[in-house]
């Protein structure tokens, strides 16, 4: 099996047009998706229907009282305390936050709801809205007091957002980030201290979000980096297998067979070099794009290995892919399963699978069909991953990857003759 | 020894190989000629345990190797006529896989392949990549494959076509040196008839799927032993001569060459004198006439109607 394993990836090493072409192709579409496609979800330029909730367990009014009674107590002069008085008027964050959410110019492409905690928490769940936003109880006077008396800790909005819609969630995560740039503007107008949100860490002394698992955003160059890897390796199956069949065309196979070599082992090796060949041409499309146009930042190592380990499962996929389609290459004695595969059937693997447009806009029935494609089960997989959504989320995603594949492995070993075709 | 029992070969309605019977034996050099269609690549990729007779046998030394193909791949070497190694790969990497593939590994492959190269006098070379060697030099690292594992038998199926004379005489010296100096037995196939002539101590002549002649050389060359070949040139075609040639009673065979006619006569004293007649008659011009010993190519031409190249 090494020999055969040599051999073939001697063979791809030095197809050096095909190489480049692979990943030039998907670099440059990256580039361009990534880029005409970045800003998408908040310009409102482009036709979007993204829907919100709110939940509001907060009382202002009782949380300005406290302020007030806080303020009172405060060991400040009276005419300070007198500004500060005003000032806290001036903020009213739940008040603010609900005119953010329910205004005209935010209204043009996002549809906000306010919802009682559980309703909404549903709605999360069934993806009917892509986020949900959450004004805790006590955060009027957390806030207050953290902008204004400089008290510890601070007052966190709770953003949930849908693992299924990321570049629709996204939208609500810049919104709240855009308030919480008033909340400190407003702050500082008042010439009281600003504390800028540490969100990353998820604690902030104003205006900050908490991030509930499985709630971190993803940006179109990420997306269309994980879209375009899952298709372009689709690629690699056409070109091994049509390698296969030009092997029985020029006789090698021939020679391969006369020295009592197994069948299975070419085709195995077939199937290993396809492996090879996704596995590093995936990685190196991630890494590339992260470094060139920052797809992928922020990410622990723990991310970077479970998205190897998702790479090579994808790999394994088109391992088995180029096994079937070499198998009815050699059934057929011709190159057409091949070549029908690569102009045709790779394109519609990823438009099925959410490469060009997210699953959660495509009709129901087409999207659950690309979920269980290689392309839409890696794709959604590395989707959930970036936005640390739990096992539980992206497990089933890499089940149903794992389903396919066996599936095509046990098609690729019964196609396969047992004979020389002639 | 190596025997094929009536072997047959069945492609829907298309029987290519008919009842075909053969045997080599140890260290023979035998030639199997036939024009395109015969059945020889069919009767060799069933020799060679590539495809399954429909009916019929190939014994190795006694034992069928239709039940276990493996004893007749270990000892087996075959030449296709196709070249069959990877264009990207080097001379060297090729032969390093296929030997790969007998069992050879390490120091014992190194030796097979420097040996193999040795033998075809291309070790100079062993590092450029197959796509940019000639078409002779290709045949000649095609033979060099087929030898690596040090085999008993060698099918050579046409190993000369259409490559330069260089390395024509090349590869007929690297025939000639495996089969008398290393005694390896030899199976080859070509359309030059003068090669199997020079080659091989018995042939066999496929034609239709079936063996129509076979023998050493003076025996397949005795069947028009009664016969001579008379080669006319002619200043310029004239079907009517060649119709009124092949009326003549001792003219068993016209044929067009290049430049005039051939026939195949009995040994008739007066045919000369016909034919001078039949020339005179048409007002053809000849310009040259000889008469020599018919050659293998004439047996063919007198058993099949057509000649090798056909």
């Amino acid at each position: 099996m090494l020999n055969f394993l040599k051999k073939d990836l001697l063979l791809q090493l030095r197809d050096y047009k095909e190489l480049a072409l692979l990943i030039g192709m998907s670099l440059l579409l990256i580039a361009i998706l990534g880029f005409a496609l970045g800003g998408f979800a908040t310009t409102g330029s482009v036709n979007l229907d993204v829907s919100g909730a709110l939940v509001v367990e907060d009382d202002e009014a009782e949380g300005m009282r406290e302020f007030d009674a806080a303020l009172a107590a405060a060991d400040l002069p009276a005419a300070v305390k007198l500004q500060l008085g005003v000032a806290a008027r001036a903020i009213r964050p739940v008040s603010l936050l609900r005119e953010v959410l329910f205004s005209d110019d935010l209204a043009e492409f996002a549809t906000v709801t306010e919802l009682p905690a559980d309703e909404a928490a549903t709605l999360l769940d069934a993806n009917e809205v892509k986020a949900v936003i959450t004004v805790p109880a006590g955060y009027t006077r957390a806030l207050l007091g953290a902008l204004l008396l400089g008290e510890r800790p601070g007052a966190e909005l709770d953003l949930g957002l849908s693992d299924a819609s990321p570049l629709s969630a996204s939208v609500f995560e810049d919104v709240i980030e855009s308030f919480a740039g008033e909340m400190n503007m407003r702050a500082a107008l008042g010439e009281m201290r600003v504390s800028v949100a540490d969100q990353a860490a998820g604690s902030a002394a104003g205006g900050g979000i908490e991030r509930v698992a499985g709630a971190r955003s993803v940006s179109s160059f990420a997306y269309y980096t994980f879209g375009m890897a899952v298709m372009f390796m689709l690629y690699v199956v056409g070109t091994v297998a049509s390698r296969a069949h030009l092997e029985l065309a020029n006789n090698t196979f021939d020679r391969i067979m006369i020295t009592n070599a197994s069948r299975f082992s070419f085709l195995a090796s077939k199937a290993f070099a396809a492996f090879a060949a996704a596995f590093l041409q995936v990685s190196f499309l991630i890494v590339a794009a992260t470094l060139l146009f920052g797809a992928i930042t922020g990410q622990t190592p723990a991310f970077w290995l479970k998205t190897a380990l998702v790479v090579a499962a994808l790999a394994v996929s088109v391992g088995a892919l180029t096994a079937l389609l070499t198998s009815v290459n050699f059934r057929l004695g011709s190159r057409a399963a091949s070549e029908g595969f690569s102009n045709v059937l790779v394109f519609v693997m990823a438009m099925l699978g959410g490469t060009f447009v997210p699953l959660d806009q495509s009709a129901p029935a087409l999207a659950e069909i690309g979920r269980w494609l290689p392309t839409g089960a890696g794709l959604n997989t590395l989707l959930n991953l970036t936005m640390g959504s739990p096992a539980a989320v992206w497990v089933p995603n890499l089940l149903r990857l794992a389903v396919f594949t066996v599936v095509v492995l046990v098609a690729a070993l019964v196609v396969f003759p047992k004979r020389r075709v002639i | 020894m190596l025997e094929v029992i009536d072997l047959r070969k069945v492609f829907k309605d298309n029987v290519a190989v008919n009842d075909v019977n053969m045997y080599m034996g140890r260290g023979e050099s035998v030639g199997l000629v036939g024009p395109n269609g015969a059945g020889k690549s069919t009767t060799i990729a069933m020799i060679s345990t590539l495809i399954r007779p429909t009916s019929g046998d190939v014994k190795l030394n006694g034992a069928s190797v239709l039940v276990d193909a493996a004893p007749m791949r270990a000892v087996l070497g075959v030449v296709p006529q196709e070249v069959a190694l990877y264009p990207e790969l080097s001379a060297q990497e090729n032969l390093e896989f296929f030997g790969s593939l007998y069992g050879l590994r390490g120091k014992e492959l190194a030796a097979a392949v420097d040996d193999a190269l040795e033998l075809v006098g291309l070790s100079d070379r062993r590092k450029d990549v197959i796509k940019k060697y000639s078409g002779g030099m290709k045949r000649r690292i095609n033979i060099a494959a087929a030898l690596l594992h040090n085999p008993e038998f060698v099918i050579m199926d046409e190993p000369t076509v259409g490559i330069d004379p260089q390395s024509r005489n090349h590869i007929l010296e690297t025939v000639r040196t495996l089969n008398r100096e290393r005694g390896l037995t030899v199976l080859y196939t070509s359309h030059y008839m003068e090669e199997v002539e020079q080659l091989c101590d018995r042939i066999y002549v496929m034609d239709h799927g079936k063996v129509i002649a076979s023998g050493t050389n003076n025996e397949i060359k005795a069947i028009l032993a009664a016969d001579n070949t008379i080669l006319l040139q002619v200043e310029s075609r004239n079907d009517g001569l060649e119709t009124r040639l092949a009326a003549l009673p001792a003219v068993r065979q016209v044929t067009q060459t290049d430049d005039g006619l051939k026939l195949i006569t009995s040994h008739d004293n007066g045919v000369l004198s016909e034919v001078f007649k039949a020339a005179e008659a048409e007002g053809a011009v000849i310009s040259s006439l000889g008469v020599q010993k018919p050659s293998l190519e004439d047996v063919f031409l007198h058993l099949t109607g057509r000649t090798l190249r056909d």
